[in-house]
C-alpha cells in the first residue's frame, strides 16, 4: 500500500468533522485520538529546523515547536505536519518536564530540538531513508488536511495562526514555554 | 426610423433607478442598530439616491409650469436641479473618499458653497421673475447663460472628480470583482462629464451664433445624457453580480497564476527536492486551481525557507536541511544561488492573496529570464 492511500486510511479513522476545522480543534481531536495533549509553541527554532515535536515522560502531554519567525502561513503548515508525525505514532525526543524545564534555564532547548531527530530514548540515529519516510508520512497527512479544508470551504483557518486558547497559553507561560 | 430618447425617458430611468437604489440603502440603514455606527457611505449613498430621485421628479415639463405656479418663483425647478445635482455629486465623491480612506479636499467643500451662493444669487436676482422657460439649453440673456455655464462647470468638473477617485479604487481593488465594480462604475460619470463639458461648451455658442442650434446636436448630446442615466445603477448592483461576472477571468488568472507557480516550483526542486511529488491528474488540477495554488505557496515558502537556513548557517547533518516537506541533500551550486536571490524579493510577511501575486510575479520574470 503507498503512503498515500495508508496516510488517507488513518485519517478517515480519525473520523474528524472537517467542516469545523480550526488548527486548534484539530490538534486537540489527534491529542485525543493519541492519548495525549498536544500544546503549540511558537519558538526562534535553529537554522534548518522548522517543527519539533517533543513528547513528556511524565505526563499524557506534548508539545509542537514551531518556528515562530516563519510566515504564518507556513506556521500552520509545521503545526499540520508534526501533528502527521503525531497521528503516525513516529519516534520522538521524550523528556521530563523537569528536563524540559532544565533545558529551557540553560537555553538548551533548541540542543535537545536537534536531538529529537534521534530514535527515541535509545539514542540511535535513525537512517536517511528511515527519516524521508517519516518526512513525507507526516507531509501527506499535512496535505491531505489542507485537501480535506479547503473541500469543507474552510481555507481562511489554514491562513490565520491567532490562538483561541487563552488559557493554554497562560499556562505555557507559566511553565517558561513562551518567548 | 430610430427614434433618440427623449429627456423624459432620462429622467424616469434615472429616477425609478434612484428610487428603487433610495429605498433599498433605507432598508440597510434601517437595520444597522445605532446611528453611530451607521455604515457612512451607505448614508451618503442613501442621500445621493433621495436628490436624484426628487430631481427627476421635478424635471418633467408639466412640474415646471406647476412648481412655478405653486411657489410663485418661476423656474424655480432650474434652481433645485442644479443645486440638487451638486449637491448629490458633492455627497457621491465625499462617500468614494471614505471608501479610499482620504479626506474629501477643502477646495471640494468650498466648490459646493461657492457654487450654491452664486446660483442662488443669481436666481433671485433676474431668473426667477423672468418668463418661465423649461428649455435648458438656449440662454435668454447674460445671467441666465452665466447661470448655466456654472452649474455645468461645476458638475462636469464633480463627475470627472468621481472618474478620478474610481480610477484609484479600481488600482487599490484587491479581488478582481472589485476592479470589475468600479471599472464599469467610471461608465456613467464618463458619461455625464461627456455631456455637462458638451452643454458648457454649446450653450455659449448658440447663446452667440444662434443660427448655429441644431437639433441633431440636441439629440446627440442628450443621448449621452440617457447613457448615463442608464449606466449610473451598476455602482450601486450588489456584489454577487460582480462576483458572478468576474468567476471566468478569475478562474484563467488562477489558471495561469497555476502555470507560473509550478514553474517556480519546479526551479525550486532542482536544489531541494519535494519529499511528496504528487502528481495528481490535470483534471483533478482544473477543479481545484486554489487548492493547488495554496499547495504552492506552501511548497515555495518551504523550500525558501530551507535555503535561506542554509545560507545562513553552517548546516551539518546527514541532510544538509530538511523542511516539512523539502530537503536540501547538498550543497546547493553557485548556478542555483539566483533561484535564492529571486525568492528574496517577496515579503512573506504579507497576506496571502498579496503572497500569490508576487511569486507570480517572480516567477514570470524568472520564466522570462530563462528563456532570454
Amino acid at each position: 500500500m503507498d503512503t498515500i492511500t495508508r496516510m488517507q486510511r488513518k485519517l478517515s479513522e480519525l473520523d474528524f468533522d472537517f467542516s469545523t476545522f480550526t488548527i486548534e480543534s484539530f490538534a486537540q481531536f489527534v491529542g485525543q485520538h493519541a492519548g495525549t495533549n498536544i500544546q503549540f509553541i511558537g519558538w526562534d527554532m535553529p537554522p534548518g529546523l522548522f517543527g519539533a515535536w517533543v513528547s513528556l515522560k511524565d505526563s499524557p502531554r506534548d508539545y509542537v515547536f514551531y518556528n515562530k519567525t516563519s510566515p504564518p502561513l507556513l506556521q500552520i503548515h509545521t503545526k499540520l505536519h508534526e501533528l502527521g508525525h503525531i497521528l503516525n505514532g513516529h519516534a520522538t525526543l521524550s523528556v521530563t518536564l523537569d528536563e524540559l524545564r532544565e533545558s529551557i534555564k540553560t537555553n538548551q532547548l533548541n540542543y535537545l530540538f536537534k536531538n529529537s531527530l534521534l530514535r527515541g530514548e535509545s539514542g540511535e540515529q535513525t537512517t536517511t531513508a528511515e527519516r524521508l519516510q517519516m518526512e513525507a508520512e507526516a507531509e501527506t497527512v499535512a496535505e491531505l488536511v489542507q485537501t480535506e479544508v479547503f473541500g469543507n470551504e474552510a481555507m481562511m483557518h489554514l491562513l490565520t495562526t491567532e490562538s483561541s486558547y487563552e488559557e493554554a497559553d497562560a499556562y505555557l507561560s507559566h511553565l517558561g514555554l513562551k518567548q | 426610423m430610430i427614434t433618440i430618447p427623449t429627456q423624459e425617458l432620462f429622467y424616469m430611468t434615472a429616477g425609478i433607478s434612484a428610487l428603487i437604489v433610495a429605498l433599498w440603502k433605507t432598508h440597510k440603514i434601517y437595520r444597522d442598530t445605532s446611528w453611530e455606527n451607521r455604515n457612512k457611505v451607505i448614508v451618503r449613498t442613501w442621500i445621493f439616491c433621495t436628490l436624484i430621485v426628487v430631481t427627476a421628479l421635478i424635471s418633467s415639463s408639466e412640474s415646471y409650469v406647476s412648481m412655478s405656479e405653486w411657489t410663485g418663483i418661476n423656474n424655480i425647478n432650474w434652481l433645485v436641479t442644479y443645486l440638487f445635482t451638486s449637491l448629490a455629486l458633492y455627497i457621491m465623491s465625499d462617500g468614494l473618499n471614505i471608501i479610499l480612506n482620504a479626506r474629501t479636499p477643502k477646495a471640494v467643500h468650498a466648490a459646493i458653497v461657492l457654487e450654491w451662493a452664486i446660483l442662488i444669487s443669481l436666481f433671485f436676482t433676474g431668473i426667477s421673475d423672468s418668463h418661465l422657460a423649461i428649455d435648458h439649453v438656449i440662454a435668454k440673456n447674460m445671467r441666465e447663460l452665466l447661470f448655466m455655464e456654472i452649474a455645468y462647470f461645476y458638475i462636469a468638473v464633480m463627475c470627472f472628480y468621481t472618474i478620478t477617485q474610481m480610477t484609484q479604487l479600481i488600482y487599490s481593488g484587491r479581488e478582481l470583482s472589485t476592479r470589475i465594480r468600479w471599472q464599469l462604475s467610471t461608465v456613467s460619470p464618463v458619461f455625464a462629464t461627456l455631456f455637462f463639458t458638451a452643454r458648457f461648451v454649446y450653450v455659449p455658442i448658440i447663446y452667440l451664433w444662434p443660427e448655429w442650434d441644431n437639433m441633431v446636436v440636441h439629440d446627440a448630446i442628450g443621448f449621452v445624457f440617457v447613457l448615463a442615466s442608464i449606466t449610473w445603477p451598476i455602482f450601486y448592483l450588489p456584489n454577487s453580480v460582480f462576483t458572478f461576472i468576474s468567476h471566468p477571468f478569475v478562474y484563467i488568472n488562477n489558471l495561469i497564476t497555476l502555470q507560473d507557480l509550478n514553474f517556480l516550483q519546479r526551479e525550486i526542486d532542482k536544489v531541494c527536492p519535494r519529499i511528496v511529488r504528487q502528481h495528481e491528474p490535470l483534471l483533478k488540477q482544473l477543479l481545484k486551481l486554489d487548492m493547488y495554488i495554496y499547495r504552492a505557496i506552501i511548497s515555495i515558502l518551504d523550500g525558501k525557507q530551507i535555503l535561506n537556513s542554509y545560507r545562513n548557517d553552517d548546516l551539518s547533518s546527514d541532510l544538509i536541511a530538511l523542511g516539512n516537506g523539502r530537503f536540501l541533500q547538498s550543497a546547493p551550486q553557485p548556478l542555483h544561488g539566483h533561484i535564492y536571490e529571486t525568492l528574496q524579493a517577496v515579503d512573506d510577511s504579507n497576506d496571502y492573496p498579496f503572497l500569490v501575486a508576487q511569486y507570480r510575479a517572480i516567477a514570470r520574470a524568472y520564466r522570462k529570464e530563462a528563456k532570454a
